[in-house]
C-alpha cells in the first residue's frame, strides 16, 4: 500500500512536463490574451482623456474668441455711432452753408433784377415825362428851351428819387 | 456467522485490493505503477482540452467560452499574483498547473480511476517539489547570502526550528493531500461496498468533488504562502 520507488521520480518528470505544456498552451495564450486586452482598454483609455483635454483647449479658445468677438462687436458699434455723429454734423453743418449761400445769391440776385427794373422805370417815367412836357410846350418853346427844361426836369426827379431811396 | 464473517473478509480483501498501487506494466524492468498511468492519462486530457480551449483567441468580441476560460484561468492567476505579489508572478504558471493537476487527480475517483494524488509518490513528489520551489523563490530573491541569513531570522535560537521547517513543511503538505484523498477513498470504497446504490452519491460528492478541491486548493494555497513568507524581505 505504502511503496516509494522510482514512480516518484517519473511523477516528478510528469510534473515538469505537463508544466511546460500548460505554460505553453494554456497560461501564455489566455494572460497573452488577456494582457493584449487591457493593453488596449489602456491605450483606448489614454486616447480618450487625450481627446478630452483636446476638446477642452480648444473649448476655452473658442470661448475667449467670443469674449474677445463681443468686446470687439462692441467697439465696432462704438465707432460707427461716432463716425455717424460727425458725418451727421458734417452734413448739417454743409447744408446750412449751403443754404446761407443759396440765400446770398438770392438776396442779390433779386436785389440786381430790382436796379435793373427801377432803371428801366426811371427810363419809362423819363421818357413819358418828356412826352407830357412835349405835348404841353410844343407850341411855345422852341427846342432848344425844351432840351434845358428836360434836362432840369430829370435832375430834380431823379435826384429826389435818389435821396427817398436812401 | 461463518458467512458474515467471509462476507467482511471478502470486503477487506477487496478494499486492500483497491488501495494497492498496482503496478500496470513494465517497461525494461521499470514497474510503472497506476498513479503515473493516471497522470499521463490526466495530462493528455488538460493539454488536449488546454490546446482545444484557447484555438482562435479572440482580443475583441470574445465568445463565452473563450470568456469562461479567461475567467477561469485569470481568476486563478489572479488568486496567486494577490499571494505572492509582484517577485513572484514568475512561479504562478508553476502553481497553477500543480493547481489543476492535483484538482484534476482528486476528483477523477469519480470517473473510476484511481486517483493519483492516493499514491505516496505522487503527493512526495508534489511536496519535494514544492519546498524545492518555496526555497528557489528564497533564494532568487534574496541572493545567497540574503537566503542563509533567513535560517537565523528573526533570531539566531531559531535556527534549528528553520532547519526543521525545511522537512517539516514538505512533510506536512505531502502527508495532508495524501491522508485526505486516501482516507476518502476508503470510506467510498467502504461504502460502495456496502450499500452499492445510491448511498454512495452524496457522499461522492463530499468526499470526491468538495474535498478533493479543497485539498487542491489547500496545496497550492499554503506553498504560494509559504513561497511569499520566503521572499519577505525586511
Amino acid at each position: 500500500m505504502l511503496r516509494i520507488d522510482l514512480n516518484l521520480l517519473f511523477t516528478v518528470i510528469n510534473l515538469i512536463v505537463l508544466f511546460l505544456l500548460l505554460r505553453r498552451f494554456l497560461v501564455k495564450p489566455v494572460m497573452g490574451i488577456i494582457e493584449k486586452r487591457e493593453a488596449m482598454i489602456q491605450s483606448q483609455l489614454a486616447d480618450a482623456s487625450a481627446a478630452e483635454q483636446k476638446a477642452n483647449e480648444l473649448k476655452a479658445q473658442y470661448e475667449t474668441a467670443l469674449a474677445g468677438a463681443d468686446g470687439e462687436a462692441e467697439q465696432i458699434i462704438a465707432r460707427a455711432k461716432d463716425r455717424a455723429k460727425a458725418e451727421q454734423e458734417h452734413i448739417l453743418e454743409a447744408a446750412n452753408q449751403e443754404a446761407g449761400k443759396i440765400m446770398k445769391e438770392a438776396k442779390a440776385a433779386i436785389e440786381l433784377e430790382r436796379e435793373q427794373e427801377m432803371k428801366k422805370l426811371q427810363n419809362q417815367v423819363a421818357g413819358l415825362a418828356l412826352n407830357a412836357v412835349e405835348k404841353v410846350l410844343s407850341e411855345q418853346l422852341d427846342e432848344e428851351e425844351n432840351s434845358s427844361l428836360y434836362d432840369r426836369f430829370l435832375k430834380e426827379t431823379g435826384g429826389t428819387y435818389d435821396t427817398n431811396r436812401a | 456467522m461463518r458467512k458474515e464473517g467471509s462476507y467482511t473478509d471478502s470486503i477487506i480483501e477487496n478494499l486492500v485490493e483497491e488501495l494497492e498501487c498496482e503496478t500496470v506494466f513494465t517497461i525494461g524492468g521499470i514497474g510503472i505503477a497506476e498513479s503515473v498511468a493516471v497522470t499521463w492519462i490526466i495530462m493528455a486530457v488538460l493539454v488536449l482540452a488546454s490546446v482545444l480551449l484557447t484555438r482562435n483567441l479572440k482580443v475583441e468580441n470574445p465568445g463565452k467560452r473563450q470568456l469562461a476560460l479567461e475567467s477561469a484561468v485569470g481568476g486563478l492567476f489572479h488568486f496567486f499574483d494577490d499571494i505572492l505579489g509582484k517577485d513572484g508572478r514568475r512561479y504562478i504558471p508553476y502553481l497553477m498547473t500543480v493547481a489543476l493537476y492535483i484538482g484534476v487527480s482528486n476528483i477523477i475517483g469519480i470517473f473510476g480511476f484511481k486517483p493519483p494524488t492516493k499514491d505516496l509518490n505522487v503527493t512526495i513528489a508534489l511536496a519535494v517539489m514544492s519546498i524545492v520551489l518555496i526555497e528557489y523563490s528564497g533564494f532568487h530573491k534574496k541572493g545567497l547570502k540574503g537566503f542563509i541569513r533567513s535560517f537565523i531570522e528573526p533570531v539566531p535560537v531559531l535556527l534549528p526550528i528553520n532547519i526543521m521547517e525545511l522537512f517539516i513543511k514538505p512533510v506536512s503538505l505531502c502527508m495532508r493531500l495524501f491522508g485526505n484523498i486516501l482516507g476518502a477513498f476508503v470510506i467510498m470504497e467502504l461504502l460502495k461496498a456496502v450499500v452499492p446504490v445510491f448511498v454512495p452519491i452524496p457522499f461522492s460528492v463530499y468526499f470526491d468533488l468538495f474535498d478533493g478541491l479543497i485539498q487542491a486548493y489547500v496545496f497550492v494555497f499554503l506553498t504560494s504562502l509559504f513561497m511569499s513568507e520566503q521572499m519577505e524581505t525586511e
